[in-house]
């Protein structure tokens, strides 16, 4: 999964997926001559369109190229990472890929659909495109490290709230402190005579 | 106008500026009332008497939760209404007043004997003055004072309450 | 909370502050300060001592309507059940002066000596509970709350009405002892006002329904009792809660929609409510024998002191802020640290425990999984060009360098590490750097960007979390504006360094813009602070140069900010035409200046780094990657 460190200093091998998101984009965006710029680009050894990247048959198909055609840096020219950066990373790693070798490239929210007029959003998807390819080539996979976890919890004040969360927790097994400024805890909640439904005492 | 009319639409109808309006007593004015019709952009609320109702003591301002300056919606109140000539026959003579001698209350001779009593020199707002102020109110935007509607003002006279 | 007491699990720390807090996700170390009670387990809860007591003080647990000794326990059913001396009030500090409850106590419990404990405390997960403030009605003068003994707020009403309360149970006027034939309450107080004297703006949520369940019980306690509600809206939102509302309608509680503008007393010492008619509006003073004043709450005093301890973020109104308010509730941005009840928001109880529930479960998925993974993108740096000058744990929103000056560098520690990049644009030799997100990927972008026409574009550096999402906003409501913007996004605005928007000025931009979350919004709690003051300098340098400071604007955008972003690019956009060939040609010959002055620099310095201590590179470990 780790890029292996002999590839440093070797040219990476960048696929480009201009997706049309059925109208979405294809609509305004001239999905076929961005795809075709793209594969002029350095670095890029693949360039095509999707009709939907994120369904089932469009990741099949990236990830069938991946692993054919040995890329090793994804840019896909899409919706915005905030909605699909997860789901295409997910992808990558399906192939074999660090997950860290993606880029997107918002040619969606920040493109077709806030320029109507289809050449100026086509000749913008292009730079959104080659932005994107210039970034990928210099992406490094990346690992997220783990760190251990104390079976304790602490609990910092011992209201209603507080209380609670610690009972949930010592019921579960864990150590609990329970942390409370005043000489009791109880909190508000102590002072409160009757509360409703039950109308039971509130300690 | 619209500036406090968008500021008193945050108006949450809690009333209290009517439990505290110290005009309210006497001349049955209504202050959420009146902030009701100014948030729904009522054009007819210039026209009525409640402008002039308000002693703008403030009360209501002071205590409003929703940081309405009622008081000052009051003072808008007003001047759309003199925009529209509709000036009561009181306040169009106060106007006058000040514009003729530079004072809103005139140096009756009672006055000049108090002063001559208190050893204070005589009284009176230079002819400069007066021009002054005369420009300036004109510079602000003071309507003719002698365009006069067709209908009489209602300014809300002391126990007319509603 | 008996249940607490007891439960095996749970170490109770009560009289107990939290000095410092340190460490990271799974793995904190907590010192905790325990007040010295000066009575010891041995305490039998016998009571002796409090017979001979000779010191009275007002109760706080009785809101000050009941007195207690200064050696007392807070309320029978306190936990822990053990006696306590007020050290501020006690006498017996020196025996010669009282020391009184030592002498009659057969347990021999009472230890005048003991000392303040520190107790250090190792936790994977913290649950922060520590609730808010009542208000203080005081200011809220028109009320009389100072001046009228009969005028009570909410809570000291609830313990006038309990039965283990200072009046065992009974409802009486504190003026006269009498029982009140007639009782108003006055909600919103400290709620719902624009008037910070007055109180808060948002609505403290519990009031409403504490007022109502509270008239129910009145009608107990009292029979053929009149009470009257004032109020602005009643929020009955809960379940059976409009229910509840409609049985004390129905009981005869009267509900007035109006709020009084003040309560003063008359001579025969009833309270007057002055209010308008609802209806008519017709202004009147109605007499009751007590006013009950539901006060709302307010962020706890101590709330700063928390927020440091675990670098916790605040909304406007105090509260604090949750990691996202619909799918994050109970987390908060520092890992591992969730909030329970009050803290986030005011709310009712049974809000409180479900929330309590959720953050006891979110901390045990943490613990039962035994590891957490942390971060991936996080800062690095390179200890053969660090000089350990600590400006980037400086403006560190995490805590997360450390600074070693003897070693002569500082290190990053991964797992507190968010990866908002901040620290980066700080180090003056290049030794910073942040994975996933380098200084040369962003160059790569720019030179992308800029490769043709370039005065004709407006070049936007956007935080992931607010400035971008603002433009995805914009996108999903399909706003349109001019296509001559290229957006280059990183995860905050703080990671914008100078030279970016320099080398953007070399490639003759026409107009660049950085842009990021609103101040006290930002998502790395305030690391746009430094955004705004590395925007400001730069300008302020090429004000200094003789440039045109138009060119580069700061503007933030929140993710719901459409409108906002739309506006501002066609702003932007419409400046383009105006923008002087010369000008950018100047701008870009300085910009290189400064360029080859940074490169030199960093090269010098990493001369005569390599030259003297070639030891020094084999210890890279944590270096940049």
């Amino acid at each position: 999964m780790n890029a292996p460190q002999e590839e440093k200093g070797r040219e990476p091998r960048v696929g480009v997926y201009v997706c049309q998101c059925g109208h979405n984009i294809g609509r305004v965006v001239d999905c076929e001559a961005v795809a075709k710029y793209a594969s002029g680009l350095g670095g890029v050894v693949h360039a095509s369109t999707n009709r939907y990247s994120c369904s089932e048959p469009g990741q099949n198909g990236m990830v069938k190229d991946i692993v054919e055609k040995k890329l090793d840096r994804v840019v896909i020219a899409a919706c915005s990472p905030r909605l699909h950066e997860p789901t295409f990373r997910k992808m990558l790693e399906t192939a074999g890929l660090n997950p860290y070798l993606l880029e997107m490239s918002n040619i969606r929210e920040h493109c077709s659909w806030v320029h109507e007029d289809g050449k100026t959003a086509t000749a913008k998807a292009k730079d959104l495109v080659h932005m994107a390819v210039e970034r990928a080539r210099l992406l490094e996979p990346q690992e997220a490290a783990t760190v251990p976890v104390t079976q304790a919890a602490m609990v910092v004040g011992g209201g209603i709230a507080g209380i609670q969360a610690a009972l949930d927790l010592a019921d579960q097994g864990y150590q609990v402190y329970l942390v409370e400024k005043e000489p009791s805890i109880g909190g508000m909640m102590a002072k409160i005579d009757k509360t409703f439904p039950t109308m039971d005492c509130s300690i | 106008m619209s500036g406090l009319a968008a500021k008193a639409s945050n108006c949450m109808q809690c009333n209290v500026c009517g439990a505290a309006c110290t005009a309210g007593p006497v001349n049955g004015l209504r202050p959420r009332e009146v902030v009701q019709r100014a948030a729904a952009g009522d054009p007819g609320l210039a026209d009525g008497p409640e402008p002039w109702k308000c002693v703008t003591c403030y009360a209501c301002a002071s205590q409003c939760r929703a940081g309405i300056d009622v008081a000052e919606l009051f003072y808008e109140l007003r001047n759309e209404a003199a925009r529209r000539g509709r000036i009561p026959d009181a306040y169009r003579a106060v106007a006058k007043q000040v514009l003729a001698s530079g004072c809103a209350f005139p140096v009756t001779r009672n006055t000049a004997r108090m002063r001559q009593e208190l050893g204070l020199p005589p009284f009176a707002v230079s002819p400069r003055g007066v021009e002054e102020l005369n420009s300036l109110c004109r510079a602000a935007g003071l309507p003719d004072l002698d365009r006069h509607p067709e209908a009489p003002v209602d300014a809300g006279a002391p126990g007319k309450e509603a | 909370m008996m249940d607490a007491g007891r439960h095996p699990k749970i170490k109770v720390l009560a009289g107990s502050e939290l000095k410092s807090v340190s460490g990271y996700i799974g793995n904190f170390t907590a010192v905790v300060r325990q007040k010295a009670r000066m009575v010891s387990s041995a305490c039998t809860s016998c009571g002796d001592c409090v017979e001979v007591c000779p010191v009275s003080v007002p109760d706080e647990f009785e809101e000050g309507l009941g007195t207690r000794r200064a050696i007392y326990k807070p309320f029978p059913q306190a936990i822990p059940s053990l006696f306590l001396i007020d050290p501020d009030s006690c006498l017996g500090s020196n025996p010669v002066a009282c020391g009184k409850c030592k002498e009659v106590c057969g347990a021999k419990a009472i230890d005048y000596a003991m000392r303040d404990e520190e107790i250090v405390l190792s936790v994977g997960t913290v649950v922060v509970a520590t609730g808010a403030e009542p208000w203080d009605p005081t200011p809220n003068v028109e009320y009389g709350y100072s001046r009228h003994l009969d005028v009570l707020t909410s809570i000291e009403f609830e313990r006038m009405l309990s039965a283990g309360g200072p009046t065992g149970g009974h409802i009486q006027r504190p003026s006269d002892g009498k029982e009140p034939r007639s009782i108003a309450y006055i909600q919103c107080v400290g709620s719902r006002t624009q008037d910070p004297c007055r109180g808060m703006t948002y609505c403290s949520s519990f009031c409403c329904m504490e007022t109502v369940k509270t008239t129910l019980q009145v009608q107990e306690h009292i029979r053929g009792v009149k009470q009257t509600v004032y109020y602005m809206d009643i929020r009955a939102f809960g379940k059976g809660f409009e229910g509840l509302y409609t049985r004390s309608r129905a009981d005869g509680v009267r509900y007035v929609h109006s709020i009084p503008s003040s309560v003063t007393r008359d001579a025969a010492g009833r309270l007057l409510c002055r209010i308008a008619d609802p209806d008519t509006g017709e202004l009147r003073e109605e007499a009751h024998d007590m006013v009950i004043l539901a006060v709302g709450v307010k962020p706890r005093t101590d709330s700063d002191a928390i927020q440091k301890l675990f670098t916790l973020s605040r909304t406007e109104d105090g509260f604090f802020l949750e990691s996202h308010p619909k799918l994050k509730p109970v987390d908060t941005p520092t890992g591992g640290v969730f909030l329970a009840g009050f803290v986030e928001s005011p709310k009712d109880i049974k809000d409180c425990v479900t929330q309590a529930s959720a953050a006891a479960s979110r901390a045990s998925i943490l613990m039962r999984k035994g590891e957490v993974t942390v971060e991936a993108i996080t800062s690095s740096i390179d200890p053969g060009l660090c000089t350990a000058c600590g400006q980037c744990a400086k403006v560190c929103p995490f805590h997360a360098i450390t600074v070693d000056k003897e070693k002569g560098t500082a290190t990053v520690v991964e797992a507190l590490c968010q990866g908002c990049g901040t620290c980066g644009p700080e180090c003056r030799f290049d030794a910073v750097s942040l994975r996933h997100f380098t200084d040369e990927q962003f160059f790569n972008q720019i030179d992308a960007a800029l490769e043709e026409e370039p005065e004709k574009k407006v070049l936007a550096f956007c935080c992931n979390w607010c400035s971008y999402a603002g433009a995805d906003f914009a996108g999903v409501s399909r706003m349109q504006y001019p296509g001559s913007v290229r957006i280059i996004r990183s995860m905050c605005s703080g990671r914008i360094d100078e030279r970016f928007v320099l080398y953007a000025m070399e490639k003759r931009a026409g107009i660049v813009l950085v842009s990021g979350c609103h101040i006290g919004d930002c998502h790395y709690i305030d690391a746009n602070k430094s955004t705004l003051t590395r925007v400001e300098k730069l300008q302020e340098r090429m004000r200094a140069a003789g440039l045109d400071v138009g060119r580069l604007h700061r503007r933030w955008v929140s993710a719901a900010e459409g409108r906002r972003w739309a506006d501002t690019i066609q702003e932007l956009a419409d400046r383009l035409p105006s923008v002087d060939p010369a000008e950018v040609s100047k701008a870009a010959d300085w910009a290189r200046d400064q360029r080859v002055k940074y490169e030199k620099r960093v090269e010098k310095h990493r001369e005569k780094r390599r030259a003297p201590k070639p030891a020094m590179a084999g210890s890279g470990a944590g270096g940049a990657a």
